[in-house]
This record gives C-alpha cells, sequence and structure tokens, in this order.
C-alpha cells in the first residue's frame, strides 16, 4: 500500500521537497481522504487526477513531469492490480459482419481501461460501429484502427480507412440535407455529434479516411 | 450453435427481450420472424425489452423502429422498454432518437400500458355494439 511518505517521495525526484509535500497534501485534501489513510483508498485514479493537477503549478520540464506520472501511476495503481494493460493500439480489417462487432468490442474495452464513464464507452463502441458498419457497406473492406492517447489528453483515436468509392458529397450529408436509403448519413452525423474532433478525407473514386477522437 | 432472439407469447402480447450482441444478421432475422409471430399468434401488442442492451448504433436503432412500424402495419402496438440510461444519452446526442418508437421505464411498466389500451378498446367496442344493438331493436 502506499502512503503519504511514499508519494513525497516521487514527487521529491522531480520537484524541491517543499513543492512536493505541498502537491501531495492538496491533491490528498482535495479528494477529501487523509494524509495517514491514503492506502485506504478504493479508488486511487482521482488522487492521480488531483496530483497531475498540482504538479502543473509548479515548473518541470514536460519530460520530468510525464515520468513523475508514470512513478506515480505505478505506485498507486501497481503491485496489487493484476489486470494486464492492452495494447496502445490495434487494428481490425473489416471483412465481413463479425468484424464490426469484434472493432466496437475491443474499442469500448479500451475507453473502459482509459477511464472513461460507462456513457463514453457507450459513446466510443456506437462510433466504431458506425464508422465499421459504413466501411462494410459501402467500400466492402477497410481498416478500422484504434489508438490509445496520453499527450496531452487522455482519449482515443478512432481511424477508418478504406479503398472504396468515396464519399461525393460529405458538406451535403453532414448538413444533413442528403439522406441515404441506407442510413450513411445518419451514421456520419451520429459520429461527428458523439466526437469531440472529426476529421473526413475523401472523395469519389479515392477511398475515404474518416479519424475521429475522443478525449476524458 | 446458431443463436436466435426467443419471442415469448404472454396473454394478448408478444415479448422480445434482447440479451445477446445484436449483428446485423440477428437484426433483419429478428425483424421477420417477429412480423411472422405477429401473425401467427393473432396478438395486439409487442414488447421490445432491452434493458441488457448495452449499445445500440443507428443501424440497430433504425431497424427498432422499423420492427415497430411493419407491426403498426399489421395492427399491433409497439413499446420499447427498458432502455439503458448510457444508451439513450448517446442515442439522442447523435441525433438518432427512438422517435416514432413508444416507450416505457421497464417491461412490468410497458405490459401495464398495454393492457390498458387493451381494455379501454374492448370498452370501446362493446360501446359500439351495444348502439348496434340498440338502433337494431328500434327498427
Amino acid at each position: 500500500m502506499a502512503s503519504f511518505a511514499d508519494i513525497c517521495a516521487v514527487l521529491g525526484r522531480h520537484y524541491s521537497a517543499a513543492s512536493a509535500r505541498t502537491i501531495g497534501r492538496m491533491a490528498v485534501r482535495r479528494v477529501g481522504a487523509h494524509e495517514h489513510a491514503v492506502g485506504q483508498l478504493r479508488d486511487m485514479r482521482p488522487l492521480l487526477r488531483e496530483l497531475k493537477r498540482g504538479m502543473d503549478l509548479f515548473s518541470t520540464s514536460p519530460s520530468a513531469r510525464r515520468l513523475c506520472i508514470s512513478q506515480l501511476e505505478e505506485l498507486l495503481t501497481g503491485g496489487g492490480s493484476v489486470t494486464p494493460q492492452l495494447p496502445a493500439h490495434f487494428q481490425v480489417k473489416i471483412i465481413d459482419e463479425s468484424h464490426i462487432v469484434e472493432a466496437r468490442t475491443r474499442a469500448r474495452a479500451m475507453a473502459q481501461e482509459l477511464g472513461f464513464s460507462r456513457t463514453e464507452q457507450v459513446k466510443v463502441a456506437t462510433i466504431v460501429s458506425e464508422l465499421a458498419r459504413n466501411i462494410y457497406h459501402y467500400a466492402g473492406t477497410g481498416v478500422i484502427a484504434v489508438q490509445r492517447l496520453e499527450e496531452p489528453q487522455r482519449g482515443i483515436s478512432i481511424e477508418a480507412s478504406d479503398e472504396g468509392p468515396g464519399i461525393a458529397d460529405v458538406e451535403s450529408i453532414l448538413a444533413g440535407s442528403y439522406r441515404s436509403r441506407t442510413g450513411l448519413g445518419l451514421g456520419l452525423i451520429g459520429c461527428r455529434n458523439l466526437t469531440d474532433e472529426l476529421t473526413i478525407d475523401t472523395a469519389p473514386g479515392k477511398g475515404t479516411r474518416i479519424k475521429a477522437r475522443m478525449y476524458r | 450453435m446458431r443463436r436466435t432472439i426467443p419471442i415469448i407469447k404472454l396473454r394478448q402480447n408478444l415479448i422480445v427481450s434482447i440479451q445477446i450482441e445484436m449483428t446485423d444478421r440477428l437484426v433483419g432475422e429478428l425483424k421477420e420472424n417477429i412480423a411472422y409471430e405477429v401473425r401467427a399468434q393473432e396478438v395486439s401488442g409487442l414488447v421490445i425489452e432491452v434493458s441488457a442492451v448495452d449499445f445500440l448504433d443507428s443501424y440497430i436503432a433504425r431497424s427498432i423502429q422499423q420492427i415497430a412500424k411493419i407491426a403498426s402495419c399489421m395492427g399491433v402496438e409497439t413499446i420499447l422498454a427498458g432502455l439503458d440510461p448510457s444508451v439513450a444519452i448517446t442515442l439522442v446526442e447523435m441525433g438518432a432518437d427512438m422517435l416514432g418508437v413508444q416507450t416505457a421505464l421497464d417491461l412490468e411498466d410497458a405490459l401495464d400500458l398495454l393492457e390498458e389500451r387493451q381494455a379501454a378498446s374492448k370498452a370501446e367496442e362493446e360501446l359500439v355494439l351495444a348502439e348496434i344493438y340498440a338502433q337494431l331493436e328500434e327498427t
């Protein structure tokens, strides 16, 4: 079990002793815990978040900050937990329908591991499903690539690419003025409404590349 | 083993409880099976229970709307019951809400609602019949 002293020791490697104590104290107070009972916290993630916020108030180099965060993560969440970490990225080739399910299930697991809320996990699964389904219905085959994002913000990046016919008029689809019989427009509009960032790169005969990002 | 979604008859209603991961094939099958069961079982209500569904994209949402429309064409009222909060939020935010489909909080509420409707329409039917009889007696 990590103690308050352990946290200060890790912080002390990258910040002055006084700064380290201040960062530690502030974080512990903000999550409503006591310095002598840090080890009893059931969920360490809020504490970790507050520690990061505190660290931002004191200057250090970006690389030192990153190292400090990973050491704190190891201290607070390592040891006891045995959940193996999922790979930081994966690809699913969309060839038949079962791949749509596979892509969205794996993306959801990654979102869960990243600490996304339940609703955000559903959103990630939905976005992946819409994009994979568009590939399956319109291009036949393609690839869904999902990647974990750490810097500057934690999140998830979803990229759908195919060599299909491309989309002729993305603007009017996104504006809602065009509606396909099969619901392509609805899926794309839905994705745009659910993501923090969505870019579409397509032209007739040139295939389609859609990048979506969601942050925590 | 091939997985299917069971369709259960309870009194005047069909109940479909979706408990497994929805694939396009399953959705398509369900559409057809429900349409034929509605006719075969001569029911007047259909409840689609989705509390175990933890994800709905626009395609599956649209398929549920279509099932409701198909049932409605055959004189059967559909109620969607037990939509998960996270799924509901996602659907509304993406703009693919369940417009046009009646909803209820859970299966019990859905059945109560259908029973009420059925009782009301039966009462109305009796009233009309009584009127016709009264007119017949007069002449």
